[in-house]
């Protein structure tokens, strides 16, 4: 039953954080479907994340045993294959509803590497070659995999993307000894060779078809093993430089397995730690943040109280007050609490006059914080200054997520409970790992 | 002077026209009503122009790439005196020769620029939870109530995502609809009792099923998806309904 079967593989896709259906602006007039270069979110499930494409594996018949994974051969859970037919009319007929944006097919490994790529292809030939949809298809590689069938999927789908799963080789050996780092950096590799040239030969020849115009992205288990913020953001950091990835999606880890190693099912889910990093991800993307400056060998772990801008703020009083009238953009960045939006629109706003905190407001500037970092017309106006210690305080957020429990916060907090300003929500919306 | 156009916008643009000729200072912008007020100001009729109203459009795009489509979606608000807010924002562009949108300081500048966000906002939802029913083969249909009357923002997208097939996209709260077929696309109008649209049962069970097996259940989050999709919008929304 084809209701069955989507109850057992999109339940076992969940676990994938990943779901924008960004950075591609396929069309065609002769079928139906088309990429929205910004990625459309057709809906909100009840834990709060955006549903943009149709997440599905193609099967969780797995002959792998990695003991973070739900699907692990040892495990006792039913069981799914979907027939390439049965997915690509099933997504076809969401698309034509205006559900979704269209596939992220991922998969268990089926017999072997090739048996599954083979499957999944014949999925979005049927899509793109029968259907002619032009619609969005993220497709998850299987490592192992021949680099022929790696191609081919470029060519078919809008993004690809290689999980690399655990934050170090040593922990990957541990949990997902048939999983070899080798076997994951080198499609990463291939993907970006093959996206080069093809760039290459679409100046040559406009009607070279394109590979993954999306690019790639990955994906990190965080909390199932013991690496620290300090050596995600390194991995992070080469993630995006050597391999041009689009995005690096964290995943608070779920206690799903079994293993001396992993945490029990009763150790709560890091969803905080989890939004820290999504931030300081968006410091290296947007901000013009290094990895260094956001942790360091000395702190290797984010603090968890503090949004990583204001906690790398506190730590450089020396470079504040800011005065908002003539800071540079880059500087203005660095301001908490003024984000990409705010520091445009006071480059443009004070080419016309010369502003105050009055005018940052009717902005829409939010200044509860900034006003701690800078001056406007040679006035500070807060009470407190950027050197004083107890500023950290008022800048803690109380914990937004209450299942979080004491294992997973560092007792640096100079204030325990005690009135903290809280995460708004907005903020939080615009961290979860949803579209951008 | 009170000016009152014909509540279309190039009837505005006409409006903004005059304004600028007579050099009015004063001016108030208002649609005309059947009933005019009486009012101590003079009163003038305006007398839609597409010439005139092209020659303000072109001097609105002069000042910035998006500017006129801003002041468009503010005006799409339909708000009570929108049109004066879009005057003085107006103002504001042409005697500086800037672009209005960047000159924040200015309280109708923000009042007008939260508008048009409101309904670009609306626009953007509406792609997202319009939900199509098949009625036949090739032919779908889908109902929405918008707030404000963002149809003609919306019939492109659909229309270029689905060129090959026929499909209305009925507005139940302004009472018009988007026809597409191949051949292009358009807006009419309804009738005010309109027929509930049949059920489109094996892919709506099918994506009910879906949209709750994907919700994560160590980390549901009731409010946060209340943020995203607000009660308003939930009654047309498949995936909602039982
Ligand atoms: S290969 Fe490992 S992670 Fe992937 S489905 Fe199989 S057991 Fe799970």
């Amino acid at each position: 039953m084809l209701e069955e079967k989507l109850k057992i593989l999109g339940g076992a896709a969940k676990y994938d954080a990943s779901c924008s259906s960004s950075g591609s602006g396929r069309a065609g007039k002769d079928g139906f479907g088309n990429a929205h270069m910004a990625g459309i979110c057709h809906s909100w499930a009840a834990d709060g994340r955006c549903i943009s494409l149709l997440k599905v594996l193609m099967s969780n018949e797995c002959v792998y045993n990695c003991s973070y994974c739900v699907n692990r051969r040892g495990n006792d859970v039913p069981r799914a294959t979907f027939t390439p037919e049965e997915l690509a009319a099933l997504t076809a007929e969401f698309y034509r509803r205006n559900y979704i944006e269209g596939l992220f097919l991922s998969s268990a490994v089926v017999h072997n590497p090739d048996y599954t790529m083979e499957l999944m292809l014949k999925t979005l030939r049927i899509l793109r070659k029968s259907y002619r949809f032009y619609g969005y298809i993220h497709l998850k590689v299987i490592p192992g995999a021949d680099p022929l069938l790696l191609y081919e999927a470029g060519l078919l789908a809008d993004r690809l993307s290689v999980n690399i799963e655990l934050p170090s080789e040593k922990s990957l050996k541990l949990l997902a000894p048939q999983k070899k780092k080798t076997a994951i950096i080198r499609p990463m590799e291939a993907i970006k060779s093959n996206k080069l040239q093809n760039l290459e030969e679409r100046k040559l020849f406009t009607s070279a078809p394109l590979f993954a115009p999306a690019g790639q992205t990955t994906q990190v288990i965080v909390g199932a093993t013991p690496e620290s913020d300090f050596s995600i953001l390194q991995l992070t950091k080469s993630l995006y430089n050597r391999y041009n990835m689009k995005r690096v999606y964290y995943s608070a880890y779920i206690p799903v397995g079994r293993h001396p190693i992993l945490p029990g099912p009763d150790r709560p889910v890091p969803l905080l730690r989890e939004h820290r990093l999504y931030q300081a991800d968006w410091l290296l993307r947007f901000y013009r943040f290094d990895a260094d400056e956001i942790v360091d060998s000395e702190n290797p772990n984010l603090d968890l109280n503090l949004d990583p801008k204001c906690a790398w703020a506190l730590r450089h009083p020396e470079l504040f007050p800011v005065d908002i009238n003539s800071a540079e953009y880059e500087l203005l960045l660095r301001v908490p609490g003024i984000g990409v939006t705010s520091a445009r629109r006071i480059i443009e706003a004070r080419r016309h006059k010369k502003l105050d905190l009055d005018d940052m407001r009717k902005m829409g500037c939010v200044i509860k914080r900034a006003i701690y970092f800078v001056t406007a017309k040679g006035r500070f106006a807060a009470t407190v200054s950027p050197d004083s210690p107890i500023l950290r305080d008022i800048l803690s957020e109380g914990t937004p997520y209450p299942q979080m429990s004491l294992f997973d916060t560092p007792s640096t907090s100079l204030l325990q409970g005690g009135s903290k300003l809280s995460l708004s929500d907005s903020t939080r919306a615009a961290l979860q790992p949803v579209k951008i | 002077m009170v000016y009152y156009y014909d509540s279309t916008f190039d009837g505005l643009m006409t409006a903004i026209f005059d304004i600028y000729s007579a050099k009015d200072n004063e001016a108030i912008i208002q649609p005309t009503t059947e009933n005019v007020p009486f009012t101590l100001y003079g009163s003038h009729n305006v007398i839609t122009n597409v010439a005139k109203s092209d020659r303000v459009q072109k001097g609105l795009r002069k000042l910035g790439p998006r500017v006129l489509e801003q002041l468009y979606k503010a005006w799409l608000s339909h708000d009570d005196g929108i049109e004066n807010i879009m005057l003085s924002v107006i103002r504001i562009g042409l005697s500086s020769g800037k672009d209005p949108f960047e000159q924040r300081t200015h309280e109708a500048v923000c009042k007008l620029d939260s508008i048009q966000r409101k309904v670009s906002r609306e626009a953007e939802r509406m792609l997202q939870f319009v939900r199509f029913k098949k009625l036949a083969e090739n032919l779908y249909a889908a109902d929405i109530e918008p707030h404000f009357d963002v149809l003609e923002l919306i019939g492109e997208h659909f229309h270029s995502r689905f060129p090959q097939s026929n499909f209305i996209i009925r507005n139940l709260r302004h009472y018009k609809a988007i026809l597409s077929t191949p051949a292009g696309w358009h807006i009419t109008s309804l009738p005010r009792d309109n027929p509930p649209l049949p059920k489109d049962a094996e892919y709506e069970n099918l994506w009910r099923t879906y949209f709750k097996i994907i919700a994560n259940e160590s980390r549901i989050n009731l409010k946060l998806q209340r943020q995203f999709v607000p009660l308003k919008y939930r009654k047309h929304l498949t995936e909602f309904q039982i």
